[in-house]
């Protein structure tokens, strides 16, 4: 069965999320499933302009987005500061305005909200209720699960996406390779860029599960 | 032709469903022949070595 998708703006998915180590394993799991649909990855870290402002950077990313993921996961007070980090909920806020608020280009927008634990959120951001919400349990397969079923409901009736036991196999094949591939780049995971993760995920696609 | 032959190269086939991958368009840090060579290698190491076997 052959997928086929028209505009471009229906396949962005911005993706708001922790950027570090710890939460690397998940990111890279919602990237390759993403990639694995055909559907293309994006966030504040491309590499674009650097004189562009960060929050104009944002909104602008969003606008060119029919979808977006959000990991509000990260809760919990920074070590050395001790202060919290309010960057996803207030792009996750940023998102659901442009949903409301942004014309009829943004009224399909559509919002997938993770945490470690469903339910979590009713305590810290109880506003979020009525949201497409799922509990991930820091495991990359179920990442892969709710991210895979939620592209397929915004996808057109007449195509159909891989199953998640599928990307799954494929995933634990690409972990597999991982550290050959980050050897050969002479670099740490976590120096790798966003949209080199991205390009790497896909070209890893093409070259191993190619028909 | 050239966009055909291209086309046909980033073709995928995942659990029984074929669909065709479109590049990231956005630049990255790393040359992709960079990208393409590391993935070679990655997928050079999963198939089992002779020498390995006893």
């Amino acid at each position: 069965m052959k997928i086929s998708r028209g505009r471009d703006y229906q396949r962005q998915v911005f993706i708001n999320c922790p950027f570090d180590g710890e939460f690397l394993p998940l990111l890279r799991a919602i990237v390759f499933v993403l990639k694995a649909c055909d559907y293309v990855p994006r966030c504040a870290l491309e590499a674009d302009s650097a004189t562009e402002v960060r929050v104009d950077k944002i909104l602008r990313i969003i606008g060119e987005c029919a979808l977006s993921i959000h990991d509000i996961s990260r809760t919990q007070l920074d070590r050395k500061s001790k202060l919290p980090r309010f960057n996803m909920p207030f792009e996750l806020g940023l998102f659901l305005g442009a949903a409301k608020l942004g014309g009829a280009r943004h009224q399909k927008k559509s919002a997938l909200i993770l945490d470690v634990e469903p339910y979590r959120y009713q305590t810290y951001l109880s506003d979020i209720a009525g949201q497409d919400i799922r509990a991930h349990g820091n495991d990359p397969d179920a990442v892969i699960g709710h991210v895979r079923n939620w592209l397929n409901a915004h996808t057109p009736v007449d195509l159909v996406l891989p199953g998640k036991a599928a990307i799954v196999t494929q995933y634990r094949r690409f972990q597999k390779q991982l550290p050959v591939m980050v050897k050969d780049l002479q670099l740490k995971e976590t120096e790798i860029s966003f949209v080199d993760w991205s390009k790497l995920i896909g070209m890893w696609l093409v070259a191993a599960v190619k028909v | 032709m050239a966009k055909q032959s291209s086309a046909s190269s980033n073709r995928i086939k995942i659990g029984g469903v074929e669909l065709v991958l479109r590049p990231q368009p956005q630049k990255g840090t790393i040359s992709e022949d960079r990208l393409r060579s590391a993935v070679m290698k990655g997928i050079a190491a999963e198939q089992p070595s002779k020498k390995s076997s006893k």
